[in-house]
């Protein structure tokens, strides 16, 4: 993982900013804090971070409004806080350019977790990656090849097509709406089982025990990702 | 009349261009550099300069237009004023009548509704508008008024401002041109603006305000002096008859009355007569009692056969002082007017009767003539066949009599001719009756009466056979007459009375309101062949009456509905207001409430005495009936409340024990880490690790509360989609990691499922409360068995069920039968808590069923039942 050095906290309750400020200052990172949307933006503008750890009720501005206008200018990951119930603004956040959720209440080894995840995806991003390998899947995305412990899987095209979007956003969540925007254009977005019946044909190609899947992770409500 | 809340100022003057509107404008000017908010509604200016400019400057409220006949007229904007609430409104030309299409029929109607809503309005009337001196106007001027304005309205709260200048200034202003311009000044000259109408009119004026000034005086000693020199009110009866003049009749009863303060009573006496009157006549009467209910009267309606002795009843009974009725005209020789108040002065004692002599405008009295015409021409038509077949029954008793006059004696004749004119007088009417009886002595004379086939007399005696067979004749004739017309009468009411009861029957068996709304619709259709349609009143939720429109209703008819259930009034097709809809609304009123409105709808023809009768009778039947389903409805709503507060209780209970024992345990923990020194770190790790667990546990409860309360609020929809339900268990489990502590959790699936239409959140929360149960209540030595299958039948089911199974053995084989099961294996609320009431919530709101079993050896089961019938929509997938 790389250390971080700075990262910005945008959360009007104090308990919470307390709890995070204190588990950052510890491992020696600086932490920016705003209670509100706007001034958020603006400490990110004068003075960038590397991350972003984004309240959706706050007082001013919506967090999925931040997240929007943060995503016109600059790529810094976010991660955003929600409650229970909040599902709808989870999804909304995230098709903003969100890069995570994390739903209160929760622990901060689980922050620390989904952190780890955004930065390694960053890390490795940039150039387009050709070959992924996990477990004993390897994917070969220029020859359309999926090979399952030495054996060829074949995949649809569709189902390939599914596989690589998580792939390219791996350990991120990706939104239904996105993956059905891709694959099948914007008037299928009601038809979501499509993604139930794609999913589940992946799962059962690709995981050793399709009902209890290792890589391949339903977000309930929300959507998928692909887990290394 | 209703409560009003507003003020209203009339500025009254003689004629147009005495200066009422521009001493109202200038009153206006005055109070708004006062402060007070102040806009005009509307104002006719006839060009007249001084009042142009004196309008500069104020706030003018936007007249609505209306397009009738291609041309589009201008109005008072009454919705835009009441939404703009100023303190007073200018509105001129009281009794301007409104264009049809407008809301209201008359412009001072739509100042009624602005005063009801707070408003203060000043006005402009001119005297000869006066609803009550429209007769007098006539005799003076010889001018018939058509727009008036009941005098009801300038009673109460309404300042009255004389506006006064002489004929002769009036005049010299005219001929300055300052009143009309141009062309129209002379013919105004000519026809309204002659100074004897002037003095007249500024007479009646004066008169007028000065009755006004005496009454104040009156109501202010009234106020401060002992009330009993006062005596009791006077009550005037004014009798209604079905000619034009009636309406005169109530106006003279009016004045008389609101002179003394007396109460008004209109009353208008149905006899067999007025049966065969034709229906333009009996309109008259009803236009009269309209006029009287204008004016504030109480109206009566009675059928009877004797005109005075109804009349007599209703003075006695109301204890009436003085009766007013029209003076029959004198060429009128049908006697029965004369008799009529022949009877009415020799019986009415100490009660005086007041002859009003009818003055007859020139277009009523064509008017009357066309109508008598044409009532004659209908009777003769009508009578047209009855008239032949009764010539034809005495022809042929003439012919059999003919035949047997050698043997018979004539005079047996003469007796079969009566009893021949006795039968014609039981079918047909008075007229033929006596005709016939005429007829029958000439034929009787012509043929059987020596000379023969001549009508000469040879014997003096039989002149005196013919004046008593004529006399016997007639009196047959009438008694007869009389007899049926009576019966038909009693016939006629008794089927009201019948339609009634039916209407009234059928409306009492209906047991929720909608239903009534039906019966009402059915139920008139069947007996008054009316379209009827009933809205109620209902309370929403910030108790807010509304009315719950029935569904055949248009938006228009929704708006009329309403008018007439805020005003309680009638409105429609043949009131005043809104009288372009096709239907007739009758407020229903319970009490001093309006609980609803009945529309009737009868292709915009208006609606017969008979039907308007029992309508009246019936909407009163209706309101109590309504009345008591929506007590019966808000009892149960009541109880109903009632069991939701009390499940709420048992349910608020259970979670805070849930929600107690966690909190104890992290305030314990945290109290002793608080406690602690650094020595002590493992012990500190284990206390955190405590509190975490038990936060955890927390947040568990936590979110099951939100889920539930979700679920059952009022108006929740399920939020489904298709899902994949392996994959929703797949979710819980990832979600439980944590609590399972490596506990085994077995997924068995027989087949391939189906995708199904679920609230996937909502079903992971389920599953994840059976697995956290059987944690919670199964033996430490097993593991969790999910199964998943379909089973076929009248409705598809997935089964899901969850179930702890003891390891080493394999299947336990245990038969369930839900409908078998023993009442006291099933797991109820008690021993469940909230994890029972959000799994039967999440299957309620899937329409499926759940029910837990206790096995041997503390062992649990839970069977939970998901319907389905579709399958997703196919779709070019790949």
């Amino acid at each position: 993982m790389n250390k971080l050095s700075k990262i910005l906290i945008i959360e009007d309750e104090p308990q919470i900013r307390k709890v995070i400020r204190s588990n950052f200052t510890d491992q020696g990172v600086k932490v920016l804090e705003s209670y509100l949307g706007e001034e958020g933006i603006r400490i990110h503008a004068s003075d960038p971070v590397e991350l972003i750890i984004l309240d959706i009720g706050l007082p001013d501005i919506s967090g999925i409004e931040v997240a929007r206008r943060i995503r016109e200018w600059s790529a810094v990951p976010i991660i955003i806080l929600s409650a229970s119930g909040q599902e709808r603004d989870k999804i909304d956040a995230l098709d903003a350019g969100a890069d995570d959720y994390l739903t209160k209440p929760f622990s901060m080894a689980e922050l620390q977790a989904r952190i780890r995840a955004v930065t390694r995806r960053l890390g490795s991003s940039g150039i387009e990656q050709t070959f992924y390998k996990f477990g004993n899947i390897e994917v070969d995305v220029q020859s359309y090849k999926v090979i399952k412990a030495g054996v060829e899987v074949h995949l649809t095209p569709k189902e390939f097509a599914f596989l690589l979007i998580l792939l390219k956003n791996i350990n991120k969540i990706v939104t239904q709406k996105f993956i059905i925007n891709s694959l099948w254009g914007a008037n299928h977005e009601k038809d979501t089982h499509y993604l139930r019946i794609i999913m589940k044909n992946l799962r059962s190609k690709l995981e050793e025990d399709p009902t209890r899947p290792k890589f391949l992770i339903t977000e309930l409500g929300v959507g998928y990702r692909f887990v290394e | 009349m209703t409560v009003r809340s507003g003020k209203l100022r009339v500025y009254l003057g003689m004629s147009a261009g005495v200066g009422k509107t521009y001493s109202m404008l200038a009153d206006a000017r005055r109070d708004k550099d006062r402060g007070i908010d102040i806009v005009i509604g509307y104002l006719e200016m006839h060009g007249r300069q001084e009042t142009e400019s004196l309008a500069d400057g104020m706030e003018t409220i936007p007249r609505t237009s209306i397009e009738y006949q291609g041309r589009i007229f201008e109005e008072l904007n009454v919705d835009e004023i009441i939404s703009r609430q100023p303190q007073v409104v200018l509105v001129d030309e009281l009794a301007h009548t409104n264009i049809p299409g407008a809301r209201n029929k008359k412009r001072y109607q739509d100042v009624e509704e602005i005063l009801q809503a707070g408003i203060n309005v000043r006005t402009t009337l001119n005297v000869q508008h006066l609803e009550s001196l429209v007769g007098i106007v006539k005799q003076v001027s010889g001018v018939y008024i058509q727009e008036t304005v009941p005098d009801s309205l300038l009673t109460g709260n309404v300042e009255i401002e004389v506006v006064d200048i002489t004929p002769n200034q009036l005049l010299d202003r005219l001929k300055e041109g300052k009143v009309y311009k141009g062309a129209k000044a002379p013919r105004a000259l000519e026809n309204f603006f002659r100074e004897e109408n002037l003095t007249a009119l500024r007479e009646l004026l004066l008169r007028a305000s000065a009755d006004r000034v005496e009454s104040d005086l009156l109501k202010f000693r009234s106020h401060t002096r002992d009330t009993s020199v006062w005596g009791s009110k006077e009550r005037i009866l004014v009798c209604v008859a079905p000619d034009a003049m009636s309406t005169d009749v109530v106006r003279e009863g009016y004045r008389m009355a609101s002179s003394i303060k007396g109460e008004l009573i209109a009353l208008s006496v149905e006899s067999e007569r007025y049966s065969e009157l034709s229906p333009e006549r009996r309109q008259n009467s009803e236009e009269a009692l309209r006029v009287a209910r204008t004016l504030g009267a109480r109206t009566i309606t009675r059928i009877g056969h004797d005109v005075a002795f109804e009349i007599l009843e209703v003075a006695n009974s109301e204890n009436v002082s003085q009766i007013f009725i029209g003076k029959p005209p004198l060429p009128n020789f049908f006697l029965r007017r004369v008799t009529l108040i022949d009877k009415l002065i020799s019986q009415s004692k100490d009660i005086d009767i007041h002859l009003v002599q009818l003055a007859k405008p020139k277009d009523f009295e064509l008017d009357r003539q066309r109508q008598n015409k044409f009532s004659i021409l209908e009777d003769a038509h009508s009578s047209w066949a009855d008239f032949i077949s009764s010539i034809g029954i005495l022809t042929v008793l003439t012919f059999l009599f003919w035949l047997l006059r050698d043997f018979v004696e004539n005079l047996n004749f003469m007796m079969a001719y009566l009893l021949a004119v006795s039968f014609i007088a039981t079918r047909y009417n008075k007229r033929i009756a006596i005709l016939s009886s005429f007829l029958s002595v000439l034929a009787f004379d012509f043929f059987f009466v020596p000379p023969f086939n001549t009508l000469a007399v040879s014997d003096f005696k039989y002149a005196f056979v013919f004046l008593t067979m004529f006399a016997v004749g007639i009196t047959i004739s009438l008694l007869t007459n009389r007899v049926r017309a009576h019966t038909q009468l009693l016939h006629y009411r008794e089927e009201r009375t019948n339609i009634l009861y039916g209407l009234s029957q059928s409306i009492s068996s209906a047991r929720n309101l909608s239903e009534i709304q039906q019966i009402v619709k059915e139920q008139l259709e069947l007996f008054l062949k009316l379209k009827g349609a009933l809205s109620f009143r209902v309370k929403s939720l910030n108790s807010v009456s509304e009315l719950f429109f029935d569904e055949t209703l248009t938006i228009e008819d929704q708006a009329v509905a309403s008018w007439s259930f805020n005003n309680s009034k009638v409105a429609g097709f043949g009131t005043d207001t809104l009288s372009a809809a096709s239907g007739y609304y009758i407020p229903i009123k319970f009490g001093f409430e309006t609980i609803g409105v009945l529309a009737i709808f009868n292709n915009l023809k208006p609606l017969s005495n008979s039907q308007s009768w029992i309508l009246e009778s019936f909407v009163d039947t209706l309101s109590t009936c309504i009345d008591r389903l929506t007590k019966e409805k808000e009892l149960r709503e009541l109880n109903s409340q009632l069991d939701s507060e009390k499940m709420r209780s048992t349910f608020l209970s259970s979670i805070s024990h849930d929600l107690r024992t966690p909190l104890a345990a992290i305030q314990g923990a945290a109290g002793l880490m608080a406690g602690m020194g650094v020595e002590s770190i493992s012990q500190i790790t284990n206390l955190a690790e405590t509190i975490e667990d038990e936060s955890l546990r927390l947040s568990s409860i936590i979110r099951n509360v939100l889920d539930l309360t979700r679920v059952k609020s009022e108006g929740f929809k399920i939020n489904a989609s298709w899902v994949d339900i392996e994959d929703i268990i797949g979710s819980a489990i990832r979600r439980l990691e944590r609590l399972l502590n490596g506990k085994a959790v077995k997924i068995e699936i027989s087949e391939e499922l189906p995708l199904m239409y679920l609230d996937e959140l909502l079903v992971e929360q389920l599953i994840v409360n059976l697995i956290e149960n059987s944690l919670k209540y199964g033996p430490k030595n097993s593991e969790i068995l999910i199964e998943l299958k379909v089973s076929s039948g009248t409705t598809n089911f997935l089964e899901l069920v969850v179930s702890d199974r003891i390891f080493g053995m394999k299947d336990q084989n245990i038969e369930y039968d839900i409908n078998k099961a023993d009442d006291s294996n099933l797991l109820t609320q008690s021993s469940y808590g909230l994890g029972f009431e959000i799994c039967s919530a999440v299957m309620n709101a899937h329409d499926g069923t759940f029910q837990t079993i206790k096995l041997q050896d503390g062992l649990i089961k839970t069977i939970c039942l998901f319907p389905f019938s579709s399958k997703p929509p196919e779709g070019p997938i790949e």
